[in-house]
């Protein structure tokens, strides 16, 4: 993909974190519904986190604490998963110059 | 469907984990043989789309709500090893920040999400449409993401079965009923997301094994 689609791309990834988490459901996912019907819902640990239940700390629970946590979020999995690519591909290029090396 | 902490025994929590591992060590070296300049976006991209998606819950039967798992999809997109690591970096996130799913059950989740709902349908699609009749791509794509969701909620009740904390005779009907439902959503995003890419820019569709796209395997 040429460089300006993908920016294009990530920009509607970020859009939907942003503007679209805050209209999701927020009814129990499947596994919740389960737990809750079938009694095992109060053996999860209750646990805290930065941004605990897509939520930002000072904005309450509506939908602006659910969009900046969103758009955050998205923002951070693109940045994690660009790092992430980065480094596996300058050790590709590493591996191939010590190949040459040897040669 | 993120288990939180407090769900699986330990025994399970060590078993999925190590296939886990397993799997991200074998998905990281493959990766770093694969990778190039070019693919570095697009994984950076997948798994900020990943990760928007899986916030996006819709309403399903009887006041639930499911969400896409999208591990299948990027592994059609990106092949097996960066899909995986898509799915796995989106799972990381969303336990140590937003507390949705455990982090001592990371493993666990990212056996069900990553390996259960992904590499397993992948390997199986793959050998549909390897051994298969050809064409209809994006109909069997459809087929397994929806699969992908169901085997995934399989994994996740045969874990609390096995931990104990609810019967197989009650959970394993009860999850997969659910899920098969939510998975009818994972298949129809991934076959609308096929055709559109079908009709716009083939080429991303190279790799896919069967695409029209692809090289042709002797």
């Amino acid at each position: 993909m040429k460089r300006p689609a993908l920016i294009v791309a990530a920009a509607v990834a970020v859009g939907i974190g942003l503007f679209l988490s805050p209209f999701a459901s927020r009814s129990p996912d499947g596994l919740e519904t389960v737990a809750d019907d079938h009694g095992f819902a109060e053996s999860a640990a209750e646990r805290s986190a930065p941004l605990a239940g897509y939520g930002v700390p000072g904005l309450g629970g509506g939908r602006l604490s659910r969009a900046v946590a969103g758009g955050a979020g998205t923002a951070a999995a693109l940045g994690a998963a660009l790092l992430v690519g980065r480094l596996l591909a300058a050790k590709r290029k590493n591996d191939a110059q010590e190949e040459t090396g040897k040669r | 469907m993120h288990m939180p902490d407090g769900f699986v025994s330990a025994p399970v929590i060590a078993a999925t984990g190590a296939i886990s591992a397993a799997a991200t060590g074998f998905s990281l070296s493959r990766a770093r043989r694969e990778i190039d300049d070019h693919a570095v976006p697009a994984l950076g991209v997948c798994t900020a789309f990943i990760f928007a998606a899986q916030m996006i819950n819709f309403p399903v039967a009887g006041g639930t709500s499911g969400h896409l798992i999208g591990a299948f999809l990027a592994m059609l997109l990106l092949g097996p090893a960066m899909g995986f690591l898509a799915i796995l970096i989106v799972t990381v996130l969303q336990a140590l920040l937003f507390a949705d799913g455990g982090v001592i059950v990371l493993g666990t989740n990212v056996f069900n999400l990553g390996i259960a709902g992904g590499l397993l349908p992948y390997a199986l699609f793959r050998l549909v449409v390897r051994r298969g009749p050809g064409g209809r791509l994006a109909w069997k794509a459809a087929f397994f993401a929806w699969f992908a969701v169901v085997i995934a909620s399989a994994s996740c009740a045969v874990e609390l079965a096995l931990s104990k904390t609810s019967p197989a005779a009650i959970v394993i009907p009860a999850m997969t009923g659910i899920h098969a439902l939510i998975g009818v959503g994972e298949g129809i995003v991934t076959f609308s997301f096929l055709k559109l890419i079908e009709s716009v820019r083939p080429d991303l569709l190279a790799g896919i094994p069967g695409s029209a796209a692809a090289p042709e395997r002797s």
